[in-house]
């Protein structure tokens, strides 16, 4: 995952890294100060950046988390040089007036000759336990830097963007992007569509997972055209073809345009609504809590069938039940009335659908098979058909998955491939109220195990559940405003409140901290533009049509847990 | 690295008349022919000892002590003519000259701190070239010394002698532009005086470029102190 280069690790920084400054105080927990250079401007450093500071047995690498003005007394202050005089300026220009930085100290890097390390520190980036030496030297982070950190080209690597202030790819290891769930955070409008298709681009075209996308405003099923830049996108399955990624729909009666090919409609029979998807569903219902306790009831009395007998009930009908079972006739009347709202959905039928005509059996199946599967919501691009249909397909899903892993434990068969849902609003399914009955709130919190992951794409990370965003593994997040947000990302992230300021300094399109399991420390990036030269990259390494039994996904349930 | 110089006789200004481990005093060799105030000298004391000093001052007055300069401008005639007309006024007055010894080079190099012995008495004093000048100058540890010396218009001084070492890199092709030494010693005295805003400007102030040595700024890329 690392790469270190052969060869003394001190002849490696080259006359071509520029210092920026020397360490001259600090600590390990509140960040270390470097005083800049004078050669060196302070409108040159920029929080986030990221930097190495060479001690005298390790090299930190570090992240800039403060940029301030010092003076070496008050008098220079009080008695300022005239702006013009750009002799005096250069004088006291890191002499009498400097730069300083706080950075934070993220990895660091034993430099010693091989003989002197232990076997498990070798060439290998460990946890910051101590902090340099006075004066150590501060140089802005080179390639080599950024290749020793990150991902390394490669198969299983994927460029998701570069660094603020340079040209050289920054690359997630993306079998350590699926082995967790993720988050693509980022207020409306911040580039978090972007960032999620290219993101989904690699995972598909590496094969590092199966991926099914819950696409809620039809972006990447059919070509689509970019809001900022006014280009055409081309469509994920236009990219990788129809052998490896599926298009399916709600079905409609209404005219789809020309050129939204599909690989099927899906249907859903009120048989195959559940409690809890319409538990999901009630605050979008207005149901209180004695509907969901009423829905028990005629569960208990009708079995799978209640939806559609509730739905037929007649007042008298409603009587008679309400007399049988002693539940109150004014709320099993509501209850009808708030859930016609379902039969209003083209795509609902009344009919029964069996498991052998069940689309979303099709879907699972699809699935399992390793294909990739994208559910455009086209027309019902709405909260209502969107959460019930996402909320009845990832429960099948669920159940498939586990019994299936299951079975492997015991084993009996061959383990599901690893499959990344992708879903978005998801502060929806995932809020402290929601999570408890979706199986969004299983999946994140516990479905790693059974090889299924989440990647939650939002725009309100402070309205997901504390216990599920403790589990997402890494978030990649941009533009946030709101403090309870920028609060959320950073829950549980040690030297957090270092990273604040950075996540606050974004800029409002195009960048985005990556932070968490996939990268070994924060780093900006400035998210990579989709262009000629992204798609000849997807199209170079794509492997073409795979995944027949569902084996070239790479299993991660057999990891041991950390 | 030790400096040569390479016409000793050609460089001469005076000759040692006082002598001390941190000052000495040259006589010029003619009358009002004093090196400049600020100027790098230097005495070749023996084969592997050179001393070099810093003109901080100098004054004319009469060889013999008790023989006072009286006025002798009259009917019109005055400055040079004065001269002009008493041929003697060359033997009797005498133009003397300061110098604060700021360090040394023995075979092992140059060395920014007083030297083992004072320079000897009647030894010629040399003009230091620009070579000699760049050399000594490529570290400024020296300041310290000037500044310390509170007998003298230290700032004065000093702005005076950066002044010099300027000008020697502005005549001969050199590594560093004089706009750089300007900047890079403005530096080392803004870190000595960094208690003393008030006499660091005064420095600065004095070192400041004119419009006809003003380098552009973009040559101070990639400097260090």
């Amino acid at each position: 995952m690392i790469s270190v280069h052969d060869g003394p690790l001190s002849t490696q920084h080259s006359a071509l890294s520029t210092r920026l400054g020397l360490v001259v105080e600090g600590s390990l927990t509140k960040g270390l100060t470097a005083r800049l250079d004078g050669s060196c401007s302070v409108e040159d450093v920029r929080v986030g950046r990221f930097v190495k500071i060479r001690g005298e047995h390790f090299d930190f690498f570090c992240l800039i988390t403060d940029v301030a003005l010092g003076a070496s007394s008050d008098q220079v202050l009080a008695d300022p040089p005239d702006p013009a005089d750009s002799f005096l300026q250069d004088v006291l220009l890191g002499t009498a007036t400097f730069g300083s930085v706080v950075v934070q100290p993220m990895l660091m890097l034993n430099k010693q000759p091989a003989d002197q390390v232990a076997p498990d520190e070798m060439g290998r980036p460990l946890p910051v336990r101590t902090i340099p030496v006075h004066f150590a030297p501060m140089d802005a982070a080179t390639k080599d830097d950024f290749d020793r950190v990150f991902a390394p080209e490669g198969e299983g690597s994927w460029e998701i963007g570069t660094p603020l202030d340079m040209d050289i790819p920054v690359r997630l290891d993306l079998e350590r992007v699926a082995e967790r769930s993720n988050g693509v955070f980022g207020k409306s409008g911040s580039g978090k569509s972007m960032l999620t298709r290219v993101l989904l681009s690699g995972l598909i075209r590496s094969g590092a997972a199966v991926n099914l996308i819950f696409d809620m405003h039809s972006e990447y099923a059919w070509p689509t055209r970019d809001a900022g830049s006014g280009l055409m996108l081309r469509s994920l399955k236009d990219l990788f073809g129809n052998a490896r990624v599926a298009v399916y729909t709600l079905r409609s009666t209404r005219p789809r345009p020309t050129g939204h090919r599909t690989d099927g409609d899906i249907r859903i029979g009120l048989n195959e609504i559940d409690i809890d998807d319409i538990a999901l569903l009630s605050e979008l219902l207005n149901l209180n809590e004695t509907a969901i306790e009423t829905i028990y009831l005629l569960q208990s009395r009708f079995g799978d069938t209640w939806l559609r007998d509730l739905l037929e009930m007649t007042p008298s009908d409603i009587k008679a039940f309400c007399d049988e079972v002693n539940a109150h006739p004014g709320a099993v009347g509501a209850l009808n009335r708030k859930l016609n709202q379902l039969r209003q959905l083209e795509f609902v039928t009344d009919e029964h659908v069996s498991r052998a005509s069940s689309s979303l059996e099709l879907i699972v199946n699809s699935l399992e098979r390793g294909s990739n599967v994208v559910l455009a919501f086209e027309h019902e691009s709405q909260l209502l058909p969107y959460m019930l249909v996402a909320n009845v397909l990832t429960r099948r899903i669920h159940a498939r998955w586990t019994a299936r892993m299951q079975a492997a434990h015991a084993d009996e068969a061959d383990r599901p491939p690893l499959l990344v849902i992708t879903v978005e609003e998801a502060h929806k399914f995932l809020s402290p109220s929601a999570a408890r009955h979706t199986s969004f709130g299983t999946i994140a919190r516990e479905l790693r195990k059974f090889n299924v992951t989440l990647l939650i794409v939002d725009q309100r990370p402070s309205g997901i559940d504390p216990e599920v965003l403790s589990q997402i593994g890494t978030r990649l997040t941009c533009q946030l405003n709101d403090e309870n947000d920028i609060a959320a990302i950073l829950a549980g992230i040690s030297g957090a409140s270092h990273l604040r300021s950075v996540l606050a300094s974004l800029d409002s399109q195009q960048q985005a901290m990556l932070l968490g399991h996939a990268v070994p420390m924060p780093v900006v990036i400035k998210v990579r533009t989709i262009d000629a030269a992204f798609y000849a990259d997807v199209m170079a390494g794509s492997r073409g049509p795979d995944f027949p039994d569902g084996k070239r996904a790479r299993d991660f349930a057999s990891l041991p847990d950390d | 690295m030790s400096l040569q110089s390479p016409n000793d006789q050609a460089s001469r200004v005076g000759e040692v008349i006082g002598t001390a481990i941190s000052t000495f005093q040259g006589q010029c060799l003619r009358l009002h022919e004093s090196p400049p105030l600020g100027a790098l000298v230097r005495v070749r004391a023996e084969t592997d000892l050179t001393i070099y000093g810093i003109v901080v001052g100098a004054f004319t007055d009469g060889l013999d002590v008790g023989a006072r300069p009286i006025p002798r401008a009259a009917d019109g005639m005055e400055d040079a003519e004065v001269y002009h007309n008493h041929p003697d006024l060359a033997l009797v007055l005498r133009t003397c000259f300061d110098c604060l010894v700021v360090g040394f080079d023995d075979n092992a190099g140059i060395h920014q701190h007083l030297p083992p012995t004072p320079p000897p008495i009647h030894y010629s004093i040399g003009m230091g070239s620009s070579d000699e000048v760049r050399g000594f100058t490529r570290t400024l540890d020296y300041f310290r010394m000037l500044l310390g010396e509170r007998s003298l218009p230290t700032e004065e001084v000093l702005a005076a002698h950066i002044r010099c070492a300027a000008t020697a890199r502005e005549r001969t092709v050199a590594d560093e532009t004089a706009y750089a030494f300007r900047v890079r010693a403005g530096r080392e005295v803004a870190a000595l005086l960094r208690d003393d805003h008030q006499r660091l400007i005064t420095v600065l102030q004095r070192i400041r470029p004119t419009a006809v040595d003003e380098r552009p700024r973009a040559r101070l890329v990639g400097e260090t102190r």
